[in-house]
């Protein structure tokens, strides 16, 4: 249980880091491009007020392509960037949502695995005492309530099944991102501004922010919370059908 | 009177036959996801519990398949699941389940909505 606990931190810390790191990238190149078009509308101000010679023609040109230049190393910069940082990261948080999963998994395991010895012990205890006889009734249900106490226990670690959906969905969640982000990265990586970009609807050029994906076997709204009054909904329907 | 109980958390199906042997349910057998529980489910099986989300074949496809099955057609079905949006309910209900029993539960439900899926069937025969 320390373990799953110290693990949700490591979490909780990769996650706010990598957004953090993500947020630098894209204010650096939001900086970056506002400049270059401030240069941009600059330069096209003066074209309008008075006709340009060839000379002051071709220094603009090259001043332009100088500032285009610059916007596109910044874009190959952030493609980078979030390669390295968010990918790396949101890979380490999937892998670190899976071994919250599995320890508790394990704990879980563990624990009915040592409940279902100590029901065995009392079977065996309430053998011995049957023959001996002695005192039965109150020793009897003295175990008995014993008995109810450890399969309470039992009940309560459906906790393991429900909080696992959940971790499984945020999981899914992180490699969704993560796609997208590939995605995007890859929109980013222009060989020259020569090269002409398939934007046409379907191309792996295009972000798409469509449905998010079906997170296979995980409920997004599994909840430990509130079962009896989700329990009545589904009486209700059932009676009613 | 044997069950087949279909879950992908192995927590799960030990909390759930821990439950039924409480009862008095004894035989139980056990399957990870839809597609196992086809494979091992057969003409002995009087009672099927099953989650919903599960990797495979999700427990709404298995009861689809099931109920096209010379077998599986009466067979009592209990659908214990964290699921408890209305219209799911609703889709459950339309696939064939018998009853519907929303995690976290109690065996106090467990029990008593076996009783009535059992009640509902023998009423029916």
């Amino acid at each position: 249980m320390a373990s799953s606990a110290k693990a949700r931190g490591e979490v909780l810390r990769d996650s706010e880091a990598t957004l953090r790191q993500v947020e630098g990238v894209l204010s650096d190149f939001g900086d970056t491009a506002t400049g270059a078009l401030s240069h941009l509308d600059e330069a096209l101000d003066r074209i309008e007020q008075k006709p340009l010679g060839l000379q002051d023609l071709i220094r603009m040109l090259v001043q332009t392509y100088g500032e285009i230049m610059e916007v596109i190393d910044s874009l190959r910069r952030s493609r980078g960037l979030l390669e390295q940082a968010a990918m790396e990261r949101l890979q380490t948080t999937h892998r670190k949502i899976e071994e919250v999963s599995s320890a508790t998994e394990m704990a879980a395991t563990g624990m009915l695995d040592g409940l279902d010895r100590a029901l065995v012990l009392l079977d065996h205890l309430e053998a011995a005492a049957d023959r001996e006889r002695d005192d039965a009734s109150s020793a009897a249900e003295i175990r008995g309530e014993l008995r109810n106490e450890l399969h309470q226990v039992m009940d309560l670690l459906q906790f393991q099944d429900i909080t696992s959906q959940q971790l499984g969905y945020a999981s899914g969640v992180l490699l969704d991102i993560e796609e997208r982000m590939l995605r995007l990265a890859r929109l980013f990586d222009l060989k020259g501004i020569s090269v002409e970009r398939d934007v046409s609807p379907g191309s792996s050029d295009v972000i798409q922010l469509g449905p998010e994906k079906d997170h296979g076997h995980c409920d997004p709204e599994a909840s430990t919370l509130d079962a009896e009054s989700r329990q009545a909904l589904a009486d209700e329907i059932f009676t009613a059908g | 009177m044997k069950f087949l109980v279909v879950d992908d958390s192995a927590t799960m199906r030990r909390i759930v036959v821990n439950s039924l042997r409480r009862i008095g349910y004894e035989d139980c057998i056990e399957a990870a996801d839809g597609a196992e529980a086809l494979g091992v489910f057969d003409a002995s099986v009087e009672f099927v519990i099953t989650d919903w989300n599960m990797p495979n074949m999700g427990g709404l496809d298995f009861v689809r398949r099931l109920r096209a099955t010379d077998a599986g057609t009466n067979v009592p079905i209990l659908m214990v699941t964290t699921r408890s949006v209305r219209d799911d309910i609703i889709q459950a209900a339309q696939a064939g389940v018998n009853n519907y029993v929303v995690k976290p539960f109690t065996p106090q439900v467990l029990k008593e909505k076996i009783e009535i899926v059992l009640g509902a069937a023998e009423g029916a025969v």
